[in-house]
């Protein structure tokens, strides 16, 4: 089964080739009750994100006094995968995990300095699952804080790259995540400056092979970086 | 969000004069679109948008085993989620009794609605004598099909409840199950064949009208301003042959301050279960000539 995800001439199961992303659509302020919001897709993977805040901390204690606090929740809709989920789910360990990993970018990412006392709440939504859903996610959070007019330092932007049959491959799905395809390396940077704020790997790779599955990562977080920051330009005038 | 009480009598002196504050009739629903087959992963599923309020419904069918006092009758299995983007109050801990409430009441009444809608008799024009519930039966007493359908709240513009039901007929009619062999009394075979599968019979499933009564007069698909002035409401479940299988009174918003009675005069309440069943028919006939 490893072999049908990367035929002799180079193509994957669904055709692209190693270092080719999935189609990306994204629409800027999809809901009316929100501060600011996203609806993102990337391939398959479909998601919106919602964004309140800047406003005053719920809770006096947690509140900081010289930052603003940034939360973020993660869940995914009961009907987003292949088997059906009860209740969808928000409280098991790998929403909270991805709740947590978000939080702690964006925490680096946004200007706090300028809203003390104050709290940003981040809520993600996964509407269908395809691979690759915390890169998503991050994307799709950075356009909605954009819309939510919150200040940034820079985009975040992530993307996921991995290594099948002796080649490196950008933007897994899950297929390729799931099927014993090999490590999965998301990752997200900051693309003005190239550092990367995310980067996480849950399988062994050789040191030298290593080097080069995060390049064509980086790589293809700045080519989504480019695409965003069109969109972002062509969405708000 | 609040409503001021100039406004919340601007609103009621209009529907006194057939004229709503976004310009309509009192009888008249604002335009529906309705998009099936958004999610490539559910079985069914459907997207409805209605001025601002937007619903995903998706439909997923699993095995399982049929209840004890109903051995021939597969399962529906539904549950509403209003997501923290609905509105800023639902927002933060899920927990919270304000938004567990609306969860729960949209998902109780939906509930009851499909069951007594399902429960009837098949529809006459079918070549099965069967109503829905029983074609969803594999083997009696052992086997059946469950269909899960959740409905995900993205934003709401009012009258939630109608355009729940929408996307839930919506999303059953666009809901393919994968042609299923009995084997030997007890194992069943799915196909893998991903062009087998039926379609389900959705004539039977009603949909719900809700009425809101302002001042003297109600109107029918309230915006979340009418929602906010309307004393009391009222929720009828109709199916197609005009029959009403549900009905609910709740109290409205605050209503119009200096009118502390609640509740509904004998003689409006039937009116509006007419204006109901005469609306509900309608909507139906119209979602039928749309969704072929």
């Amino acid at each position: 089964q490893r072999r049908d995800l990367l035929s002799p001439e180079g193509l994957r199961a669904d055709g692209r080739r190693p270092n080719e992303l999935r189609r990306i659509r994204c629409k800027m302020g999809v809901l009316s009750r929100t501060d600011g919001s996203a609806y993102y897709e990337q391939g398959n993977t479909k998601l919106t994100v919602s964004v309140f805040g800047p406003k005053q901390a719920t809770h006096r204690r947690t509140a900081k006094h010289d930052r603003a606090l940034v939360n973020c929740e993660y869940r995914t809709c009961a009907f987003s995968s292949g088997e059906h989920k009860t209740k969808g789910s928000k409280g098991d360990k790998r929403s909270i995990e991805t709740a947590s990993i978000i939080q702690k970018v964006f925490e680096t990412a946004i200007v706090t300095t300028l809203y003390p006392n104050s709290q940003i709440n981040i809520y993600v939504e996964i509407l269908q699952s395809d691979g690759s859903e915390k890169c998503a996610a991050i994307n799709a959070v950075t356009l909605a804080l954009i819309d939510a007019g919150i200040p940034m330092k820079d985009f975040v932007v992530a993307c996921s790259a991995g290594y099948l049959m002796g080649t490196p491959v950008l933007d897994i799905n899950y297929m390729e995540d799931s099927t014993g395809g090999g490590p999965n390396l998301p990752l997200a940077i900051l693309p003005k400056s190239g550092k990367v704020t995310m980067m996480q790997m849950d399988s062994k790779l050789p040191l030298d092979v290593f080097e080069s599955v995060m390049n064509l990562a980086i790589e293809g977080a700045k080519m989504i970086y480019e695409f965003l920051l069109n969109e972002v330009k062509i969405q708000n005038t | 969000k609040t409503i001021g009480l100039a406004e919340k009598q601007y609103i009621e002196r209009g529907v006194e004069r057939n004229i709503r504050n976004d310009g309509r009739e009192r009888k008249d629903f604002r335009p529906f679109i309705i998009e099936t087959g958004v999610l490539s992963q559910a079985n069914g599923s459907a997207r409805v948008k209605h001025d601002n309020t937007d619903v995903i419904v998706g439909v997923k069918i699993d095995l399982g085993k049929p209840t004890q006092d109903r051995p021939t009758q597969g399962l529906i299995k539904f549950a509403v989620d209003c997501s923290p983007s609905f509105s800023a109050e639902f927002e933060g801990n899920q927990s919270n009794s304000k938004s567990r409430g609306s969860d729960i009441e949209l998902t109780n009444i939906l509930n009851e609605i499909l069951q007594k809608g399902t429960n009837l008799e098949s529809n006459p024009n079918s070549t099965s004598s069967k109503n829905l519930l029983e074609t969803l039966c594999l083997v009696p007493g052992k086997l059946c099909l469950v269909l899960y359908i959740d409905t995900l709240v993205l934003d709401s513009g009012g009258n939630l409840l109608d355009t729940i039901s929408i996307g839930v007929r919506s999303a059953l009619f666009n809901t393919r199950i994968p042609k299923i062999t009995v084997v030997d009394g007890e194992d069943v075979e799915i196909t893998d064949d991903p062009f087998e599968y039926d379609y389900l019979d959705v004539e039977s499933i009603p949909v719900s009208v809700t009425l809101s009564k302002i001042g003297s007069k109600f109107v029918v698909d309230a915006n979340s301003e009418e929602e906010m002035t309307a004393e009391v409401r009222m929720m009828v479940g109709v199916n197609r042959n005009g029959r009403i299988l549900y009905t609910q009174i709740a109290k409205g918003g605050a209503g119009v301050g200096g009118k502390p009675e609640g509740g509904i005069d004998v003689k409006t309440l039937c009116e509006m279960l007419e204006t109901a069943k005469r609306l509900g028919v309608q909507l139906l006939q119209k979602m039928n000539s749309v969704l072929v």
